[in-house]
């Protein structure tokens, strides 16, 4: 995969992992692929999949198992919670951007509602 | 650390290597000329002795200043520099692998003259002047010849080397145009020396000619081999402090 | 984190022209350090001190060596076999390293050679611009050492082949190795650097870890490497 090289790496990785799990491409339990494995598939420094993956267990989103490897948690609540703080994020940066541009709160609803309701008008169409 | 042997055996493998391609061209030669003097009607059993005594010097010259490249090259080679293993032992082997391609090449010389000279024996022994003339101490003369050419290959390969080593480090001292004009200095002094003992060589082979069909004392001759190899040696210690201490290989 | 590499006020003159002033630098273990300067900075300079090819003075140490003879057997460089003879066989010069160096691992070499798909048959004169790269880094990556120093393994070689380098040095590196990368374009490597060292007027401009880069200026490697020529951005 292509990294933006102004986001330190390790921050990239740990997004990109988030992203398989709650895509369904990781599920909760699965092993992830081993550390140098994941270095070459990613092209990156084995040392900088080490950062993301211990940060990634420290926040318990996967589980170092000894001399096993490393697995996505199969706390689903724990999972959930990812999902809710990733959505979370998202919508703090159309929040901020739409609020910069003098939208109320009730505002930045509708034109969300609007833009939902276009979007799927043209993808029936 | 590398061992020496290890290094020995990969240094002379390349010399190896080009001293064969010289033996090959000296029997190309040889075969040619030979298939040569056959058409013109000329040749008789001796016919191959005498071309491979004609052809052989040339061979072993060129052996020689190839032998001399490669033991040159090898100081400043990242190849060869890098190899983990102290500048005296580096130092010896490159020139032991040198020495013993070199033996070799004489051996397989002395095996073609012996061939070619059995083969023509019944046309060459008639010609031979009579057995009594040669002085009756033969093998020490042999072993004294065999010597002083081994010894002079030692001197000359140490002096290139020393006059090599010596302009490679000065670049750590002088400014560009005084290193070359230093350099310009080095090389007219050792071509100085190098004719002074060039002359002692062909002076001391005359006079070794005679003593040995004269059968006179050798012990000037065994004092003249004490010497070299005490030049030998001193330009061998000079060169290995060069290497260790100023010496840098050749930038990629 | 114990150090590979300590290096305390080297100085390197050539015929009499200072080319590196009073460095120091210390690299850790297990890392993969990317050295970067204009041309004719003094990186391949400073690779060439590390080693012993060349001699300045000041202290190197790599691992617990010293002494440039002790050092050799830590270091593996990416030599540029111009010792051989153009007309040897690529089996022939494995065999040479297989017999001078003690911790070439000959597996090792074959699984690299595998991957960059070397053949063993050709001889050198044959070898494409890439394909000798790639020789080059199966060499260095195949010796079991401390420290590797990759002098531009990337210099006109096509993208292809630079990939394939590059996967190779991720997989082949041991853990507790450290890699020092020279090369005057660094995006292409930049996600695979832990640290960058760039080389400056004479001396070390800057040593530091890439993400923290990242993150403190918002630049990426390149944008930053360049703004230190424009002399825009402070740097301590």
């Amino acid at each position: 995969m292509k990294f933006d090289d102004k986001v330190p790496i390790y921050y990239q990785i740990k997004n990109y992992l988030y992203h398989e799990m709650l895509t369904g491409t990781l599920n909760p339990g699965d092993k992830l692929p081993a550390v140098r494995q994941l270095a070459v598939d990613l092209t990156v420094n084995v040392n900088t999949v080490q950062r993301a993956l211990s940060e990634m267990i420290t926040e318990g989103t996967i589980e170092s198992q000894r001399g096993k490897g490393n697995f996505v948690t199969a706390d689903t609540t724990r999972l959930a919670q990812l999902k809710e703080q990733l959505v979370m994020t998202q919508l703090a940066q159309v929040y901020e951007q739409l609020h910069a541009l003098n939208l109320t709160d009730e505002e930045i609803i509708a034109s969300l509602k609007r833009y939902i309701e276009q979007k799927g008008a043209g993808q029936n169409a | 650390m590398t061992k020496m042997s290890a290094l020995f055996k990969t240094m002379g493998w390349t010399k190896f290597r080009q001293i064969n391609q010289m033996i090959l061209l000296e029997l190309i030669a040889v075969a040619v000329t030979g298939i040569w003097t056959a058409i013109k009607g000329n040749f008789n059993l001796a016919t191959l002795f005498y071309l491979t005594a004609s052809w052989s010097m040339l061979p072993y010259v060129v052996g020689f200043i190839l032998l001399a490249v490669s033991t040159e090259k090898a100081y400043t080679a990242d190849t060869f520099r890098l190899i983990p293993i102290e500048e005296t032992r580096f130092y010896l082997m490159n020139l032991l692998s040198s020495l013993a391609t070199l033996v070799y090449f004489m051996v397989v010389q002395a095996v073609l003259y012996g061939l070619t000279f059995w083969l023509g024996w019944s046309r060459i022994s008639g010609m031979l002047p009579p057995m009594a003339t040669v002085g009756s101490n033969v093998v020490e003369p042999i072993i004294v010849m065999l010597l002083v050419s081994l010894m002079t290959a030692l001197l000359i390969w140490s002096t290139i080397s020393f006059v090599h080593l010596v302009t490679s480090a000065t670049s750590n001292f002088l400014p560009k145009f005084r290193q070359r004009a230093l350099n310009v200095v080095v090389y007219v002094i050792v071509i100085f020396i190098t004719i002074r003992v060039a002359g002692f060589i062909v002076h001391g082979v005359a006079w070794f000619a005679r003593i040995t069909f004269n059968g006179t004392d050798l012990g000037q001759f065994w004092l003249a081999l004490a010497a070299m190899a005490v030049v030998i040696l001193v330009e061998g210690a000079l060169n290995v402090f060069l290497l260790k201490r100023w010496v840098e290989t050749a930038a990629n | 984190m114990p150090n590979v590499l300590a290096i305390q006020g080297l100085t390197y003159k050539r015929n009499q022209k200072l080319i590196l002033k009073n460095i120091d630098l210390t690299l850790e273990t297990g890392k993969i350090v990317g050295l970067l300067g204009e041309n004719g900075a003094g990186k391949t300079t400073l690779m060439r001190l590390i080693t012993g090819s060349a001699q300045g003075s000041g202290d190197i140490m790599v691992s617990d060596a010293t002494t440039a003879t002790a050092r050799k057997a830590h270091v593996s460089f990416s030599e540029q076999l111009h010792g051989f003879n153009k007309n040897v066989k690529i089996s022939r010069v494995v065999d040479f390293y297989q017999t001078v160096y003690s911790d070439f691992d000959l597996n090792r070499y074959h699984e690299l050679a595998d991957f960059l798909q070397l053949n063993g048959e050709l001889k050198l004169l044959a070898l494409s611009k890439g394909m000798r790269e790639k020789l080059i880094i199966a060499l260095t990556l195949a010796r079991q050492t401390d420290l590797y120093l990759l002098d531009e393994p990337f210099g006109g070689i096509d993208s292809m082949s630079r990939k394939k380098i590059i996967s190779s040095i991720i997989q082949w590196k041991p853990d507790n190795a450290t890699m020092l990368i020279s090369d005057h374009y660094v995006t292409e490597i930049a996600p695979i650097l832990d640290e960058i060292v760039v080389v400056k007027d004479q001396t070390i401009a800057v040593h530091q870890k890439t993400d923290t880069i990242r993150s403190e200026s918002g630049m990426d490697i390149e944008d930053y490497y360049e703004s230190l020529y424009a002399g825009g951005v402070d740097h301590d």
